[in-house]
């Protein structure tokens, strides 16, 4: 086991103008679960697939335990890696699928049968050792490509969007065997996904990517609460937080009629008078009579159960902005009905017009 | 206890999907060339069939009648006379050799290629496809020239290199676009697993590319079944000739030197030469469509 550091890594395509990965620095600690985060195209599978080996390095180091392993083969990483689809041999067997590594590395027949047999007991996979990957169900072939990982009893897991071939359902049930799984081995893991809600649930810590830029590298709860800019704002959570323009007037925010209180060192963190308010979903607070608001219409009611979002457009003084809002699932409005809404105060969150940073608290 | 019968799935016909019924007047037309090909090669087929078992004075009366008894003696005669026994072991001797060859030779090299990115593969991929073009006729005598300096011509050993030379390039081409169809993720899989470039050849990517390679065995051993011309060129003795050459010197020797030529026991020798093949085909056949349309879907 060991942690894994990033040190100013960067990566540069050919013909590329731009560097999909861009001067990236992350220290992953030893055991740590660590989740990349981000649209496609972020940098997110290219900085996992530098990791493995699989991809050059054109600037910066990467170091497991105390190696070097920048320019060190795939194989002499001690590390395993789970492929987005599977990338089992098709020929070989269960069995000889999790066991072609330890056969490679000349491991003794008999404790290669032990540990694939180990691997398999803690997989559920036992009955279907001697059938090939074809015929197993996605469920299956996942656990497979989790076994042949788990056999090696490696350094470091990589997992490149492991479960997004599953349906709904068997991909949640999936993720919290993943997080059992690997707290109980304590292995060092670096887990690539573009799904947010997989990030918030598996990471002990969560480094949100865009653009071959790393936004923010925080705990999952940290993130959620403190973004770091308007990106990581906009992209984790689920809806979305809304983000509305408002303009700096002495000492407070206006947007629309709307009066936001400033404290001084965010005034003075402003490069221009432009400030974007950031408010989550559950956020908003019906205002009372006589008090600002932001006057909206209920376009489209999502209602999940447990859960209800009314979808609105709202009047930000001439311009039409569309709000994510959530409701009480026990009295869902009904599409067309008029809310008068303010933001609760203490749950707004400011950042920089211009540059998109977060103001100081 | 009661059953509840279902339709058998040869009476139920799904709904097919809307607008895949439609009987277009190029469906028709195509329908009825396709039947008009197929039934032409039976027919020709069956020709050649029912004449090996006929007398010449039979396959002149009824040329489309099946034989009204069966002459064995054509069979016999063609295979003795013609020399089919020496030839056929020949024939088989060299084109195993050569399809075999083929493949060890052209199996790393069109993997290779196909995972290579470099100028030099690229150039080289197209160089392997400019031999598919160029027609034998044009190359054999440099190639004779050539075989005759290192001795290697009337000699059954330099047929099989020559074979095996021509063959080349079509298997290589065949053989990239197939490696190329098979996913990547794989070779990556492997490297983490700790297997070299050879290891991952042999052990990962040649399991996989089983259907693209017997393609290629087929096809090259039907080829080089009933290829004439090199033979022809390079083979002088009679011991030393093929199938096919030993068929067209028996059919020399039945129309030129007779004034009664059998043809019953022409046909017979033409048989002895199509049948394996066909035979080969009809149990491989599937497969190399599976081998050719291969990466079509998917």
């Amino acid at each position: 086991m060991a942690d894994v550091v990033f040190d100013n890594v960067t990566r540069i395509y050919a013909g590329a103008e731009t560097p999909a990965v861009d001067a990236l620095e992350l220290e992953i600690a030893d055991g740590e679960l660590v989740v990349l985060v981000g649209p496609s195209g972020c940098g997110k599978s290219t900085t996992l697939r530098m990791l493995a080996g699989l991809e050059g390095v054109d600037g910066g180091e990467i170091r497991i335990g105390s190696h070097d392993v920048t320019h060190v083969r795939p194989k002499d990483r001690d590390i395993a890696m789970v492929f987005q689809e599977y990338a089992l041999y098709p020929h070989m067997t269960v069995e000889q699928n999790i066991g072609f590594h330890l056969k490679i590395a000349k491991v003794p027949r008999t404790e290669i049968a032990r540990r694939v047999t180990e691997a398999a007991r803690m997989l559920d996979l036992t009955p279907y050792l001697q059938r090939k990957p074809g015929k197993l169900s996605g469920g299956q072939r996942q656990r497979v490509a989790m076994g042949r990982a788990i056999v090696r009893e490696p350094q470091v897991f990589l997992m490149d969007e492991p479960l997004s071939n599953l349906d709904a359902k068997l991909r949640v049930q999936t993720r919290t065997e993943i997080a059992a799984l690997q707290r109980r081995l304590g292995v060092t893991t670096v887990y690539v996904t573009h799904d947010q809600v997989e990030a918030m649930t598996l990471g002990d810590r969560v480094a949100v990517l865009d653009h071959g830029v790393l936004q923010q590298f925080d705990r999952p709860r940290a993130i959620f609460d403190r973004p770091a800019n308007t990106f990581v704002a906009g992209f984790m959570g689920s809806p979305p937080m809304n983000l509305l323009g408002g303009r700096l007037e002495g000492e407070d925010v206006r947007v629309a009629e709307l009066t936001l209180p400033t404290t001084r060192a965010q005034r003075e963190a402003l490069t221009s008078d432009e400030v974007t308010v950031g408010v989550r979903t559950d956020a908003f607070v019906p205002a009372a009579d006589g008090e600002a608001a932001l006057n909206s219409i209920i376009e489209l009611v999502e209602d999940l159960g447990s859960d209800a979002y009314a979808y609105c457009m709202t009047d930000l003084g001439g311009a039409a902005r569309h709000l994510a809002v959530r409701v009480d699932p026990d009295e869902v409005p009904d599409r067309g009905a008029k809310l008068r809404l303010r933001p609760r105060p203490g749950a707004v969150h400011l950042f920089d017009g211009r540059t998109g940073d977060r103001l100081p608290d | 206890m009661t059953t509840t019968t279902h339709p058998s799935p040869q009476v139920r016909r799904g709904t097919p999907a809307p607008g895949t019924q439609h009987h277009g007047v190029l469906r028709i037309i195509g329908t009825t060339l396709t039947w008009a090909f197929a039934s032409f090669n039976v027919l020709v087929l069956l020709f050649m069939l029912f004449s090996s078992f006929k007398t010449t004075k039979e396959i002149f009366r009824a040329p489309w009648a099946p034989p009204s008894s069966l002459h064995f003696e054509n069979w016999s005669q063609a295979w003795s006379n013609g020399g089919f026994g020496s030839a056929a072991v020949n024939t088989i001797l060299v084109v195993a050799a050569s399809s075999v060859s083929v493949l060890v030779i052209a199996a790393p090299a069109a993997y290779a290629l196909s995972r290579t990115q470099t100028r030099l593969a690229g150039g080289l991929t197209v160089f392997f496809t400019l031999g598919i073009g160029i027609p034998t006729q044009v190359t054999i005598i440099p190639i004779f020239v050539m075989m005759a300096k290192v001795n290697l011509v009337n000699n059954l050993f330099g047929l099989y290199v020559v074979y095996t030379a021509v063959s080349l390039p079509f298997t290589v081409f065949l053989l990239t676009g197939f490696f190329r169809s098979l996913p990547g993720r794989l070779e990556e899989a492997a490297a983490i697993d700790g297997a070299g470039v050879v290891r991952t050849f042999v052990q990962i990517m040649l399991p996989l590319a089983r259907s693209g390679l017997v393609t290629a065995l087929i096809l090259n051993i039907i080829g080089l079944w009933h290829e004439t011309l090199i033979a022809l060129v390079f083979i002088q003795d009679q011991d030393k000739s093929t199938l096919s050459l030993s068929l067209l010197s028996f059919m020399s020797t039945i129309t030129s030197f007779s004034d009664n030529p059998n043809w019953g026991a022409l046909f017979a020798g033409v048989s002895i030469l199509v049948l394996p093949m066909l035979a080969l085909y009809v149990w491989l056949g599937r497969r190399i469509v599976e081998g050719i349309t291969v990466g079509a879907t998917k």
